[in-house]
């Protein structure tokens, strides 16, 4: 055992970085926090009271809200991005006109967790709403991959013990994620009650799907990859010269994939097989230095931009504060940046409807006309982090995610938008 | 919390930070995930101070609320930035340097639990008692998660013929 000691010993040294760590600011955030813990445990009915009316706590089923076909629709109307990713002529946007709904509110709507596990977390939803993914902390410990039908948890049974999550699902309930065995993740499908392994690699990652079944993931050398199907082996994705480092974080229903290369330029790969880098953002009338690609929907494109590139070296003290939400709306190539949001975007509907934390630091929907915030299970002051929106639907009505309860636990939730 | 214990609580902090951060990198492999990590801890620790003191020992409970807070990923802020899930392999200089970042990668491919075990077993040197009691799970489950994160471990680094393992 002396080596693997000699080994972890060489490893007893400070992060390279400057120490962001502040006492100050530690003592003022447990200020706070004691205040409004001190402040539910005196009158737990009052605030309970407070947040049925305030803070709009739905007490009706999971999945009331309407999911006509209509509403469907601008997902399955996507391919119009692969006739002309390039074009002008019709932003995603003009399919609907300024006139168009978009929600006004969102009731919150706390999702049982399978075995009553004290924690879950939500993180895909598949465009209908209809099926959700993520994974529970069960009692015993360990981790849980978790499939929720109409708001009903099933658990999926993944091999290994260590560590596992399902990280999307599409509208016929197939859901991709990982579970680690003893040489690293391995990527699964699970379709109609049965878990596949995906083909054509040892190792890597699966995370996410379209409702064509197209799933994208990584190889165990952590290259961007795309199995057609559940059963064809994987194909690499093309990269430019020169590239180091690349990764595929979404696919779109027309087979567009979006990405990053060596984690600073934008990129998307088309269903043509060309692939391009994203145009870069400006501030200030200046390229960024660094953008990356997150999610794309029906042709838009939501990620991060840094002015600098100080957070790719570790060299900034609060680095977090200067990445921003962009929006690519690639048939039009236009870039927008959010004002409204503080942070990069956690997802992204047919509509260009975003998702994140406002820059209250709430849980926010963003439309086209103006900015909903999320209710949460507990009011607390906003942090960014204790209500967290990880997914919207297609038809922008339900949305999935988390939200602390009052012991600080984080639960599964779904917002019901109208 | 009085002005008294507040100042016990600053200088305990102060001088521990540095050692906490040190654990922070070795189970995150990652500054500011380790900064967030331990900027986590101590302000839980703020809010349990009092608790805290009257451990037999505080090193060892506020290693503890670090370790947990780690493994049960409670929501770090840099858990949101992807930015920082995806950060990229540090400039090498020496090959001591490039060494510990092979080692650093290395570890950064085992789950989060079996890291937590290792790096407690041989990191910290801690018994398979005191990993299970920091972790909250049995000594069995330390006892299988230490074989399967070392042979991990050397499945990883043994094409690199960095160590004889």
């Amino acid at each position: 055992m002396s080596s693997e000691l000699d080994l972890l010993r060489s490893l007893d040294d400070e992060p390279d970085t400057p120490s962001t760590v502040d006492i100050r600011r530690a003592i003022a955030t447990a200020r706070r926090r004691r205040v409004r813990r001190s402040v539910g445990y005196a009158g737990a009915a009052v605030v309970t009271a407070v947040s049925v009316a305030g803070a709009s706590i739905a007490t009706g089923v999971f999945g009331g809200g309407p999911l006509t076909p209509a509403a469907i629709a601008p997902a399955s109307g996507a391919p119009a991005a692969s006739a002309a990713p390039a074009a002008s002529a019709a932003p995603p946007g003009s399919a609907a006109p300024a006139s168009a709904w978009a929600p006004a509110s969102c009731t919150l709507e706390r999702l049982p967790a399978p075995d009553k596990a004290p924690m879950a977390i939500i993180g895909g939803i598949d465009p209908t709403g209809r099926y959700l993914v993520g994974r529970s902390y069960p009692k015993g410990g360990g981790y849980q991959a978790v499939l929720w039908h109409d708001g009903k948890p099933t658990k999926v049974n993944m091999p290994g013990d260590l560590e596992e999550d399902l990280r999307a699902v599409n509208s016929s309930g197939i859901a991709v994620g990982f579970s680690y065995d003893s040489g690293g993740s391995v990527p699964y499908a699970y379709s109609n009650g049965d878990l596949t392994r995906l083909p054509g690699v040892q190792h890597g990652d699966a995370y996410a799907l379209n409702d064509n079944g197209e799933i994208i993931g990584s190889n165990a050398d952590d290259k961007p990859i795309v199995w057609k199907s559940l059963t064809d082996a994987p194909a690499k994705l093309p990269l430019p010269a020169g590239t180091k480092q690349a990764a595929a974080s979404d696919i779109d229903e027309d087979g567009t994939i979006v990405g990053s290369i060596d984690y600073r330029i934008p990129y998307v790969w088309l269903p043509d097989g060309t692939h391009h880098a994203l145009p870069m953002p400006e501030v200030d009338g200046k390229p960024v230095a660094v953008a990356q690609a997150h999610n794309v929907s029906n042709g838009w494109v939501t990620g991060m931009a840094s002015v600098t590139d100080h957070a790719l070296q570790g060299l900034t003290k609060d680095a977090a504060d200067q990445l921003r939400a962009v929006r690519w709306n690639l048939r039009t190539g236009e870039v927008d940046m959010s004002t409204a949001l503080k942070r990069p975007a956690d997802d992204v509907n047919p509509e260009g409807w975003q998702i994140g934390t406002d820059q209250a630091g709430h849980a926010a929907l963003v439309t086209g006309k103006g900015t909903v915030v999320l209710p949460e299970l507990v009011p607390r002051k906003p942090d960014g982090v204790s209500t967290i929106a990880n997914a919207i639907s297609a038809d922008g009505r339900l949305i999935a995610g988390q939200s602390d309860d009052r012991k600080d636990v984080i639960q599964p939730v779904v917002w019901h938008c109208k | 919390m009085r002005d008294e214990a507040e100042q016990e609580y600053v200088e305990y902090v102060t001088a521990r930070v540095p050692a906490l951060r040190r654990l922070a990198y070795v189970l995150t492999g990652d500054g500011h995930r380790a900064d967030d990590l331990v900027q986590q801890t101590i302000t839980t620790l703020y809010l349990k101070w009092h608790r805290a003191q009257a451990a037999d020992n505080l090193d060892a409970y506020v290693r503890t609320m670090l370790v947990r807070t780690y493994v049960d990923e409670k929501r770090l802020a840099w858990s949101r930035v992807r930015l920082f899930r995806e950060t990229p392999e540090s400039v090498v200089e020496d090959r001591g340097v490039e060494e510990r970042e092979v080692l650093r990668l290395a570890l950064r491919k085992l789950p989060r639990r079996q890291r937590a075990v290792v790096v407690l077993r041989f990191f910290y040197d801690l018994s398979v008692e005191d990993v299970a009691a920091t972790l909250g799970c049995s000594t069995g489950t330390v006892k299988s998660q230490t074989s399967r994160g070392l042979t991990t471990l050397r499945s990883l680094l043994g094409s690199r013929s960095l160590i004889p393992l």
